[in-house]
């Protein structure tokens, strides 16, 4: 059984619709109106123990509706979940206890005292033993840094260093599975890169199955396996990152540098099928072609034969623009992923 | 397991502590708010009774030491406990507390007795400053009666954290508490006898009073310390007491689940 399930996963909330002003609030007094808002609908989710799993989508399409009812803190108006083969919102005590939950925007430590406090605080809220909670302690500590600010309070610390205490309170007690909602938004590149490597190496060691969301797409791609993306709360695309960019990104492209004869090589080149050349001057050509058609070989070597070749460079499909333009409608996932 | 379960909650009251002491100048502010207000209102009844050896039947003595007892009371569960919930509500950190392992309102409890405990020691010197300020007192007569009037404070701190934990809860419908800690707060200062003592009002009055939860917060401690009720009407007021806090568990139970069904976490 997969460690989470979510089946037919639906949330909609009444939100009052108010009219403008003065005269509005007033209306709204005597006759309110409310329009329902379907924050999340007919989510699938089946997650293995051990996977990792990037919750994809723009904002306010719906991740931390689900991460919340995935966490027991919202009940669903319709489907089921299951987490660790749990209710989470029926047994949300039992559930907590087994999950670990990072929000981005919000801190679990105690603002007033000082992260060691916060953490046999967490110790004895989650009954972790003796032995346990040093052995675990002393891992994270190494892992991300912590003896540094340990005697520091919480308010005191920067958000790098508060967000590396966050992620060791929600690794304490030994989670089977962790959610972790924007864990990077606002940190600098270095402490992003340290909570990805954190992440991927407990994924790795201690077996935690991993969800998080991130608009950062350097964490999908550092951290997660399989992307899920959501749009307008329904699940547009659920597979593996590569799978997403192949099924996407039909060019690619490739810069060549010349000694000389740029145009002349990108008037050869413009008549071969499955390519065309989309920039070029005298010493500098970029060339985009189809590369189920075609190789980079392939497109190397019909430029050495024609064209005096000093060097060249092929760009990757960029995830950014690909998701961007999942979320824009613009490619159709239909029969994508699984 | 109940051992884990109290070393659980038993942290909550020492975290609570830890967090008055290091707001130590709001707390302190908070209690001197509290005092400087008893201050004007024993002014008022000071006026009161100028000239007259009693008023109804309360002697100048009982006055005073029901004004004190009254004091005592209004600072227990006060400050950051009065907000605690309301607030975790407002800004959506209530979705912390329930990511954690505990029983919400037991927690709430636990905070709000650590609270108390600061609030108790610091409003006991004060009271103890007001009665010698003010001369000589009613007092309990014999250790039952201490032991007695101890029960009905723990009462009375169930009964006022249930009272601003079920208004607090209220914010998860409406989303603000000022009108709400109004309404509490003035319906606890009136019916709990904090300003006036309940045997001043007119009959009718009093027996609405009498079936509310609100006069096991004041009227009923301070009849137990000066002995205005006593004997079998104590021990009927204890066990009301006891029945409105079990009472308030269960109807705070209730609005909790209501709240969790329609709840909306504010924020990201």
């Amino acid at each position: 059984m997969a460690i989470i399930e979510a089946t037919g996963l639906c949330k909609a909330y009444e939100s009052a619709v108010k009219e403008a002003g003065l005269a509005g609030a007033v209306k709204h007094l005597f006759k309110p109106e409310y329009r329902e808002i379907n924050a999340v609908r007919d989510v699938n989710l089946s997650i293995e123990s051990g996977e990792t799993v990037a919750y994809v989508g723009p904002n306010g399409a719906g991740k931390s509706t689900t991460i919340k009812m995935l966490t027991g803190i919202l009940m669903p108006s319709a489907g089921t979940v299951s987490v660790n083969g749990m209710d989470p919102y029926r047994e949300r005590m039992e559930n907590a206890r087994r999950i670990g939950v990072v929000f981005g925007q919000r801190t679990q430590l105690w603002w007033d005292i000082p992260v060691r406090e916060s953490f046999t605080l967490i110790r004895d809220i989650y009954g972790i033993s003796a032995a346990r909670y040093r052995d675990n302690l002393s891992y994270l500590t190494e892992v991300l840094g912590l003896a540094e600010f340990m005697d520091m309070s919480a308010r005191k610390l920067s958000l790098g260093q508060r967000m590396r205490a966050d992620l060791a309170v929600s690794f304490l007690h030994d989670p089977a599975v962790v959610f972790l909602d924007e864990p990077t938004i606002g940190l600098d590149v270095a402490v992003r890169e340290r909570i990805r490597a954190f992440l991927a190496r407990v994924n790795r060691e201690r077996g935690a199955t991993i969800l998080l969301t991130s608009h950062d797409l350097d964490d999908i791609r550092d951290v997660c396996e399989r992307l899920v993306i959501i749009d307008h709360g329904t699940v547009i695309y659920d597979g593996k990152l590569q799978t997403l960019l192949d099924l996407c990104v039909r060019t690619r492209t490739m810069h060549l540098r010349l000694a000389s004869g740029g145009d002349a090589l990108a008037a050869k080149l413009d008549k071969k099928a499955n390519l065309q050349t989309i920039a070029h001057s005298d010493c500098e050509i970029s060339v985009e072609f189809d590369r189920f058609a075609l190789s980079a070989r392939d497109v190397a070597a019909l430029a050495i034969e024609s064209g005096d070749v000093i060097d060249f460079r092929i760009d990757e499909p960029d995830i950014e623009r690909v998701i961007k333009n999942v979320y824009e409608g613009k490619l159709d996932l239909a029969g994508a992923g699984k | 397991m109940l051992r884990l379960a109290l070393r659980k909650y038993r942290r909550f009251a020492a975290l609570a502590i830890q967090e008055t002491l290091a707001y130590r100048i709001p707390y302190i502010v908070n209690m001197v708010s509290i005092v400087v207000t008893y201050a004007v209102i024993f002014g008022i009844w000071a006026a009161v009774f100028s000239g007259k050896a009693s008023v109804g039947d309360y002697a100048w003595a009982e006055m005073k030491t029901y004004l004190v007892i009254s004091l005592f009371m209004s600072a227990l569960v006060s400050g950051s406990s009065e907000y605690r919930t309301s607030r975790q509500i407002r800004t959506g950190n209530i979705a912390i507390e329930l990511l954690r392992p505990a029983d919400y309102q037991l927690s709430s409890l636990s905070i709000t007795l650590g609270n108390s405990l600061c609030e108790g020691v610091l409003v006991s010197l004060a009271c103890l400053a007001f009665a010698f300020a003010t001369g000589p007192g009613v007092f309990p007569p014999d250790a039952l009666s201490w032991a007695l009037f101890v029960v009905s404070c723990l009462i009375a701190i169930a009964t006022k954290f249930l009272l601003v934990y079920v208004f607090g809860l209220a914010c998860f419908w409406t989303n603000s508490l000022m009108g709400i800690s109004w309404l509490r707060k003035g319906l606890t200062d009136f019916f709990s006898g904090a300003l006036i003592p309940l045997a001043f009002f007119p009959g009718w009055l009093m027996t609405v009073a009498d079936w509310l939860p609100f006069r096991n917060i004041v009227w009923v401690p301070a009849g137990a310390f000066t002995g205005r009720i006593a004997g079998a009407d104590l021990a009927r007021s204890l066990a009301v007491g006891v029945a409105w806090v079990v009472a308030l568990w269960l109807i705070a139970r209730f609005v909790w689940s209501r709240a969790m069904r329609k709840v909306t976490i504010q924020g990201g």
